[in-house]
């Protein structure tokens, strides 16, 4: 993934020159590798892009374009939908309005996917940070501008996943700079409900644009009239305008290259000049880069290791490990979750079974680490809790007592009145209220944290990844080679013939896609 | 007949004695609880939660729990260290960087109330990886020379390959017999 994004990125910025004329080779190399498609028009890729998008999404019309715009608008823009003169001049007031405080052209590019589906335009005094940052919504635009219409809906997960990565390297090398770490809790929801769009590749794209619709609904208080704006021309302009837009002309100076407005005055007046901003800007812009797109990329991987028809096991072997991508990797996991209003156990058990705990005790422990955190972070006003240390404490007691109840290996059982005793004083030196651990104790012991449904190894020839030790696999599995002793060897052949038969999914030839799995392993799941 | 001799060996022989598999991240204790778990296989279902195994050897039944060391959920450990007879300390004997930080952990846990009657088996693990610290450097590096009040033995052990783990077990089955007696 790295290496992906980091080959993209020069690309982008090697072939401009000192002015501010967009760069054409960086537009065809781009629009070439995400977009293979024959259909796809190239018109705008070929040359330099015409300024239609420009006036309205995210008004990169440079300064000699600027005066042909309306001309270039009536004939490419308004045919398809309409819209007359009057809806550009709102444009046009919305963009002077905030030209001071001007996003990049990659953020707003992500506010106009996201409200694309909203059709009123309305008055845009936004402060920046208060724009959407959705990464994903940038993977379903990506896929929707250059797959085009007749391919929505046609695409799994790891579509969209592969557009993020794209976009990714696309907004470093528009030098977006991220908003979410000026952005408190508010800007979870937005990405949630992005991310929703994205775990569900088999509605139509429609469908996601109305659910996406629907969640941004909700917090649409502190979205604004902009990114509707850009929305409703984003859905004005066809594909193929779309996709000039999405092509990375490069570089740092993005800033300088978003001019954006419509209006020659307002343009003049607040744009830099490209010639001395242009080197400070790039040296920005690539350290930006190093910083964000790793960043990014963990987000657009952990929204993947959401979706369904993954292996939960190599899920979990993967954010129990110890380097440093990993835990950051697992926080970010941990975010994707919504633990708002819910109860303890219900937020620990959704969080478990998303993936198979591993069994390895710093394993585990940054695992509950990253999931109190969470919890705590939104259930900041719980009563019950003192701190994040204490939810940290209660989870990994849960996940002992449920070893201890339910391992059979574990003969003599922790009763419920030790259980209580054990948890003395854990919630920052003051004890849980006793009803409250006994429902714990009673609920674990009657219902024990299950193994969570493993789908099939993507690799149809890969070896089963787990046999049926008392916990599991053997440690040799990832970490080293050697062989089995002959006895263990024998003891888990033993068990293996005792264990009941998996859907032999995996194993039907090369030739069926893996994730034919994922069904089979949602309808065994049983448990959502 | 069996049956008879069978419980004679229950009454006299087998024994259960619980044990903490402890150390530092990426020490080898996994690979350790399963290298030393090569007999019968006793569950059938997994279970989500910390590795347990029961190994037994020499009639003695361990309970082997991986319960790593980390400090943060320390305090919760007391519900598992009473009735806990020894500790197993596995340290990466080929990080010599993260000895004085394994030793510090080693110190804490020897602290705890609970477990000051446990024996202390030590492994210099990773023996096999170049530039591995021989068993007498890691003892040193642990302080173990300054124990007086504690029974103590440290192994030099190569998890991957199997080596020195059932020396180990000898050791822990002996002195447990002997203080049982």
């Amino acid at each position: 993934m790295k290496g992906k994004t980091s080959s993209d990125i020069p690309q982008g910025k090697q072939p401009n020159g000192i002015g501010r004329r967009p760069s054409t080779e960086p537009l065809r190399d781009s629009a070439a590798s995400l977009a293979p498609l024959p259909g796809l028009p190239r018109r705008n890729s070929l040359h330099r892009p015409t300024p239609i998008p420009a006036t309205v999404i995210s008004g990169r019309a440079s300064i000699n374009s600027i005066q042909s715009l309306p001309s270039i608008r009536d004939e490419d823009d308004m045919d398809e939908e309409g819209y007359g003169n009057d809806r550009q001049d709102d444009f046009a007031a919305t963009e002077r309005q905030i030209v001071e405080q001007r996003p990049p052209a990659g953020l707003r590019r992500i506010a106009t996917n996201e409200h694309k589906a909203s059709q009123e335009p309305g008055p845009d005094l936004s402060p920046l940070n208060s724009l959407p940052d959705s990464p994903a919504a940038e993977a379903v635009y990506m896929e929707e501008t250059l797959l085009g219409p007749s391919h929505r809906g046609s695409s799994l997960n790891l579509d969209s996943e592969v557009g993020s990565h794209h976009s990714t390297a696309l907004m470093a090398a528009m030098g977006w700079r991220d908003p979410s770490k000026s952005l408190p809790n508010g800007s979870d929801d937005r990405r949630q409900s992005a991310s929703d769009a994205v775990l569900h590749p088999s509605t139509s794209n429609r469908e996601n644009n109305a659910h996406r619709e629907r969640n941004l609904a909700d917090s649409a208080t502190d979205r604004e009239g902009l990114p509707k704006a850009t929305s409703r021309a984003k859905q004005e302009l066809g594909p193929d305008v779309a996709s000039t837009r999405t092509t990375p002309d490069g570089k740092g100076e993005s800033l300088a290259d978003v001019s954006l407005d419509i209006s020659p005055e307002a343009s003049s007046e607040t744009m830099p000049n490209p010639l001395h901003s242009h080197k400070s800007m790039e040296l920005r812009a690539r350290e930006r880069k190093m910083r964000e797109v790793s960043e990014r990329d963990l987000r657009a991987v952990a929204r993947f290791l959401r979706s369904p028809g993954l292996s939960r096991q190599v899920i979990g072997d993967l954010l129990g490990e110890n380097c440093e991508h990993c835990k950051r990797l697992l926080v970010v996991f941990a975010s994707t979750f919504e633990f708002r209003g819910e109860t303890f156990e219900a937020a620990l058990r959704e969080y478990l079974d998303a993936f198979r705990l591993p069994g390895e005790s710093q394993k585990i422990d940054r695992v509950l680490e990253a999931f109190s955190v969470r919890y705590w972070s939104q259930n900041v006003h719980s009563t019950l809790f003192r701190s994040a240390d204490a939810v940290h404490v209660l989870a990994f007691s849960v996940v002992l007592l449920n070893t201890d109840l339910h391992n059979n290996t574990v003969k003599k059982k922790m009763s419920m009145e030790s259980y209580v005793h054990n948890n003395r004083g854990i919630n920052d030196n003051e004890d849980f209220p006793r009803e409250f651990l006994e429902e714990l104790y009673t609920s674990i012991s009657c219902k024990g944290f299950r193994i969570p449904p493993s789908s099939q190894p993507l690799q149809p020839n890969s070896p089963p990844q787990r046999t049926l030790t008392s916990r599991m696999s053997w440690p040799g599995s990832i970490s080293h080679k050697s062989p089995k002793s002959p006895v263990a060897a024998a003891s888990s052949r033993k068990v293996k013939q005792s264990e009941p038969k998996p859907p032999k999914i995996s194993e039907e030839g090369p030739s069926k896609p893996s994730r034919c799995c994922w069904p089979f392993s949602c309808c065994s799941s049983g448990s959502k | 007949m069996g049956l008879w001799l069978s419980r004679l060996v229950g009454l006299f022989g087998e024994k259960e004695a619980r044990i903490l598999v402890l150390g530092l991240d990426n020490a080898g204790k996994t690979t350790i609880l399963y290298r030393l778990q090569v007999g019968e296989v006793v569950s059938t279902i997994p279970t989500i939660g910390f590795n347990v195994e029961t190994v037994t050897y020499k009639n003695i039944k361990f309970q082997v729990w991986d319960l790593g060391g980390q400090t943060s959920i320390r305090p919760y450990w007391r519900c598992y260290y009473p009735n806990t007879q020894a500790i197993i300390y596995v340290v990466d004997s080929s990080d010599t960087e993260r000895i004085s930080v394994s030793a510090g952990e080693f110190h804490a846990i020897l602290d705890e109330d609970e477990l000051k009657d446990a024996l202390i088996l030590v492994y210099a693990n990773k023996q096999d990886l170049p530039g591995a610290l021989d068993d007498a450097s890691v003892a040193e590096g642990l302080g173990l020379p300054k124990i007086k009040s504690r029974d103590w033995a440290i192994f030099k052990t190569s998890a991957i390959k199997g080596e020195g783990l059932f020396e180990g077990l000898d050791w822990l089955s002996s002195m447990l017999k002997t203080r049982r007696r």
